[in-house]
């Protein structure tokens, strides 16, 4: 097994060599907040925008926007259900899904699997060997109550201080049944992470829509979203969040002429010219600022 | 490959049937013996129950684990037992046989106990107390363990209306009030303040039953363990911190003391004293290092403190154990009532059918 490679985001700030730094808790002057855009026009990513398309406000205050990457190599963290209620064909289906996102990366793309029932399993850190995420993959079990909370936790302070682009791909198929820590609490986690999550459903029509609704607030907070599967191919839902992930644009900005440690500052992310009127932009809604 | 199965989950079960067994390990066993169904008759199920009453109860629970599914629940109602002591050993063979099962298979011999320990309640005086309170007891932590909430609530009833006061059913009742439904943790229906209110009436409830208990039995860890989780869930974080303390440091019993060293954590978390908090989730882990619950509370309060790096340490040494052998949270089972004293409970009542 390959330990995950620690990095200190404080650290590279200050040196302000790496152009990848996520924190988006703010303890000192330099820090810099990292926002993952979106552009879409009627839900078709639009890639080739230079910086100067975009603006950013800060709680308010117009900030100088610099654009620190677009396309490149990602890192997707699979954190996969595999509780009691998927066994199964929704198994079966997971694992296609799975494979198929697989065959999609790029090679220097990295890939990690973080599993749940109750218990949470990193079968896999991120790596680019993709095959070893395949082994494991065909191997997959399901049993157990649903740690969704928990997962998603896990999912994105895995994340915090990892360089690159991190994207957190989570399937669930209902509701949460054995978290210890609460949905509150792993929003407050959202709201400080700049990993972008996003979420693919297949609730059974008794389970209610509780988790989904809260895992589109998650999600919503970070810049992604939640897709339910129904019948879908979830292999090709699992494609089209790798590209639609894939055509962001990652921004940055250093906090000008706003407070520092006052908590929750809200983020607009807004387009200029001409394309502004039709296109349509997603991003992060804020982030926390702690003393 | 069946005969090796086979003969691998007959050692098993004949160990298990005396001694402490990992129950995973078991479900893995009995899973290997794809066997036919033998047919249940009424001369195999008497057969089968007055071996299970002798040194080869391991094969008579192997035997018994193949039943087919829908003829258990009738034949456990319609058996004519020589003697109570028959029916209470029908209802710990049931409750091992499901042990070594999966499924519906399972659920079928809990469902079977279930039958066979009400008649056994209903047969007293005839069938002695304590082989009819030790059958009920281990019946409810299977149902339990199932998550039988209808089951486990009609055996307490049940219970409590022949031995009123007894601690072990309190206990059961008040952890179904604590649990059950379980609560829903989406954003917008805990806000609701219909919600709030049928949560804190259920809580109220439970802890009358944890009090009464307590009063009864006040050795009884565990009531005082979920007494002092109930009120902290609460508010009453004064009257909960020396419950939870007193399990951390008197119980003889690891997993409860885990639990008490936890839920401490969380008090003190929501007591705003951080440091304290951080050395009770510690002093968790080091109780039960396979846990994953500290970890993930350990992240929490860290992030939440803005310590990004250390927030990450922690979730990072989680993951990094998550593959290894022996992890196990005893917060997974903590909704599931006595579940987790299963095993405890069926070797009691073997012991009560032993004399």
């Amino acid at each position: 097994m390959t330990r995950m490679p620690a990095i200190i985001v404080l650290a590279s700030a200050l040196a302000g060599a790496s152009s990848d730094a996520q924190t988006p808790v703010f303890r000192t002057g330099i820090d810099r907040v990292r926002v993952d855009v979106l552009v879409t026009d009627d839900d078709r990513p639009i890639t080739g925008m230079s910086v100067r398309e975009f603006a950013i406000w800060d709680s308010g205050v117009p900030q100088t926007v610099q654009m620190i990457e677009r396309g490149g190599p990602v890192k997707v963290l699979l954190v996969l259900d595999v509780s009691g209620s998927v066994a199964g064909s929704e198994l079966e289906r997971l694992r296609a899904a799975s494979m198929k996102l697989l065959d999609a990366l790029n090679e220097d793309d990295e890939v990690g699997l973080l599993t749940f029932s109750e218990r949470l399993e990193q079968s896999v850190p991120l790596t680019r060997e993709h095959d070893a995420i395949r082994q494991v993959v065909t191997r997959l079990d399901a049993g157990g109550r649903t740690a969704l909370f928990d997962a998603v936790f896990t999912g994105l302070t895995m994340g915090l201080g990892e360089s690159g682009r991190w994207l957190v791909l989570v399937f669930s198929d209902g509701a949460d049944t054995a978290s210890w820590l609460e949905g509150e609490r792993v929003l407050e986690a959202a709201q400080r992470s700049s990993v972008v999550v996003y979420g693919i459903t297949s609730v059974m029509p008794d389970r209610g829509p509780d988790s989904e609704q809260w895992l589109q607030t998650v999600a919503g907070t970070t810049g992604g979203r939640v897709i339910s599967a129904g019948a879908t191919d979830l292999g090709r839902l699992f494609v089209e969040v790798l590209n639609e992930y894939r055509a962001r644009y990652v921004l940055a900005y250093t906090p000008e002429d706003v407070p520092r440690g006052d908590g929750w500052h809200p983020i607009k992310v807004r387009l200029r010219g001409p394309k502004a009127s039709r296109l349509r932009v997603t991003a992060r809604t804020g982030y926390l600022s702690t003393n | 490959v069946q005969v090796v199965a086979a003969a691998c989950a007959i050692a098993v079960l004949s160990a298990a049937a005396t001694s402490a067994r990992d129950e995973q390990q078991l479900a893995a066993s009995s899973a290997t013996v794809s066997l036919p169904s033998a047919p249940l008759t009424e001369e195999v199920y008497a057969s089968t129950l007055a071996r299970s009453a002798s040194s080869e109860n391991g094969q008579a629970i192997l035997e018994a684990s193949r039943w087919p599914a829908r003829d258990l629940v009738p034949m456990a109602q319609k058996f004519r037992p020589a003697t109570p002591a028959l029916l209470a050993n029908a209802v710990w063979l049931h409750l091992e046989a499901a042990r070594a099962s999966a499924g519906e298979s399972a659920r079928a011999q809990q469902a079977a106990a279930y039958a066979a320990v009400t008649r056994l309640v209903a047969m007293r005086p005839a069938a002695p107390d304590d082989m009819c309170r030790h059958g009920l007891l281990a019946t409810i932590a299977a149902l339990q363990s199932a998550m039988d909430v209808v089951g486990v609530s009609e055996l307490v009833t049940r219970g409590l209306a022949v031995w009123p006061g007894e601690p072990s059913l309190l206990l059961a009742r008040g952890a179904l009030q604590e649990t059950t439904p379980p609560p829903s943790r989406d954003s917008r229906s805990t806000r609701s303040s219909a919600h709030t209110v049928e949560r804190r009436t259920a809580l109220e409830t439970a802890l009358a039953d944890y009090t009464a208990a307590l009063a009864r039995e006040p050795t009884l860890a565990e009531a005082r363990l979920r007494r002092g989780r109930v009120l902290h869930r609460l508010g009453r974080l004064d009257e909960a911190r020396p419950e939870l303390e007193r399990v951390r440091r008197e119980s003889d019993n690891a997993r409860l003391q885990y639990l008490a060293a936890l839920f401490f954590g969380s008090l003190l978390e929501d007591a705003k004293r951080a440091g304290a908090a951080e050395a009770a989730y510690r002093d968790a882990l080091s109780r039960y290092p396979g846990a994953q619950a500290p970890y993930l509370a350990l992240a929490n309060l860290r992030l939440r403190d803005g310590r990004t790096a250390a927030a990450q340490e922690a979730v990072t040494a989680m993951t990094l154990r998550s593959t290894q052998p022996g992890i196990a949270d005893p917060r997974w089972a903590y909704e599931q009532g006595q579940a987790w004293d299963l095993e405890r409970r069926l070797a009691v009542l073997r012991d009560s059918l032993e004399r």
